[in-house]
């Protein structure tokens, strides 16, 4: 029952972030919880995921139904994240809250949702990297491997943990999360296993994604210190 | 006094519902190992990209002649939803890893003329049999449709996965039994 570990990814997916605001509360939602906020997004970026997945893939199973619902083998991630970050973006403006301050506010939780997906590859498929005699041995192979997906998620929780202390503007904050997701995913791509020695579609989608946001945050915090009034000399 | 008890059964409940689900879990994660060695004279490996009906002492055959090279053998049918997501992973595998290994498809609990269009449909360019009599499956201990099943150079079943496999363990396994 492979499926059981989809459904055992899906809750620590949800459950981490919750336990993670419990520590790094959110502060534009106004007394909503994380779920209220999120589940929409959540929603609608599977969906739209899974549709671009098809599109992409095998348009015909577009109508097929049961094809359609076996999530299991495909999600566009970045066409699910720029779904779900549209509907959290909605709900910023419902809430009357300012887009990037909400986007900041959900950025570190996202964080720790992928987290929390890479940890569970252990009752996946399997926690998968190049060779490593040292490493856990994969279910069904004969040779360890280095859990490239449980550092990932390490890597991940301290960076979330260090975006959730606001100190940067909402809008460094916002872009940071996306660009920390779109750098681990670009990285893992090279070191999971993949068919063929090509780049795969979610190799270059990602680079592209976390070239652009790090080159946003550049741009960002350099016009932020230009509004910064200069620090006024000591009186001699 | 009440207000403790009650937190108590509470946190007695959360308790027994985290173990039951450690366990169920526990177990439906559990694969049982399918132990299976071909046996009997050899045979030739039937046409790439064509559907043949074979039995399953034939098959066994084909199994047994192609020691020394990793096989893949893959249980399928049309009507079977996972099946379709994987055929074309199957299918790329194929031609990708075609000199390392060999593909070898099982159209089981099928028509031959549903089995026919869904290679068509998918073109899957590797060999298939056509399992009539269910005894092939049988013989695998077949627990579900999709199943895949690994055999190493020696002709020793090494994995076997149940349900859609991803591309992720394809390739891993497909580099594990041409190591």
């Amino acid at each position: 029952m492979t499926d059981y570990g989809l459904l055992l990814s899906m809750a620590l997916t949800v459950g981490l972030p919750s336990l993670f605001v419990r520590r790094w509360p959110l502060k534009t939602t106004a007394g909503q919880s994380l779920t209220d906020v999120s589940i929409s997004a959540l929603g609608v970026g599977l969906i739209v995921g899974r549709i671009v997945n098809l599109l992409l893939d095998d348009p015909r199973s577009l109508t097929r139904l049961g094809d359609f619902l076996i999530i299991r083998s495909g999600v566009e991630f970045w066409a699910g994240a720029v779904a779900g970050t549209v509907v959290v973006a909605r709900g910023a403006r419902r809430d009357k809250v300012g887009v990037a301050d909400r986007l900041a506010d959900v950025a570190p939780a996202a964080l720790v949702a992928q987290a929390g997906y890479h940890l569970t590859c252990i009752v996946r498929d399997g926690c998968y990297g190049p060779d490593w005699a040292a490493g856990p041995v994969p279910k069904g192979l004969m040779h360890g491997m280095f859990p490239v997906e449980l550092v990932a998620a390490v890597v991940l929780v301290a960076v979330a943990v260090r975006l959730a202390s606001r100190t940067l503007h909402p809008a460094i904050v916002a872009l940071g999360g996306l660009s920390a997701i779109a750098a681990e995913r670009s990285v893992t791509s090279i070191w999971l296993p993949r068919l063929g020695a090509g780049i795969t579609r979610q190799h270059t989608t990602s680079i592209v994604i976390s070239s652009v946001s790090a080159v946003g945050i550049v741009v960002l915090y350099l016009a932020q210190r230009r509004r910064e009034p200069l620090p006024t000399p000591c009186a001699t | 006094m009440a207000r403790p008890l009650q937190r108590l059964s509470r946190l007695g409940l959360v308790a027994l519902g985290l173990a039951a689900t450690v366990v169920v879990g526990g177990k439906a994660l559990q694969t049982p190992s399918t132990e299976f060695t071909a046996s009997g004279p050899a045979r030739s490996l039937t046409a790439a990209g064509e559907l043949t009906l074979t039995s399953a002492d034939d098959f066994e055959g084909i199994l047994v002649g192609l020691r020394g090279r990793p096989v893949i053998v893959n249980i399928w049918a049309s009507w079977c939803r996972p099946c379709r997501t994987e055929a074309p992973l199957l299918a790329r595998a194929g031609r990708e890893h075609g000199g390392d290994l060999v593909i070898l498809g099982v159209a089981s609990k099928d028509t031959f003329g549903a089995a026919d269009d869904f290679m068509d449909e998918y073109a899957l360019d590797y060999p298939n049999v056509f399992d009539q009599s269910g005894d092939i499956r049988q013989r695998l201990a077949l627990r579900g449709f999709p199943t895949t099943y690994f055999f190493d150079r020696r002709g020793i079943l090494v994995a076997t996965v149940v349900g859609g496999i991803s591309e992720r363990r394809l390739a891993a396994q497909i580099a594990d039994v041409t190591r």
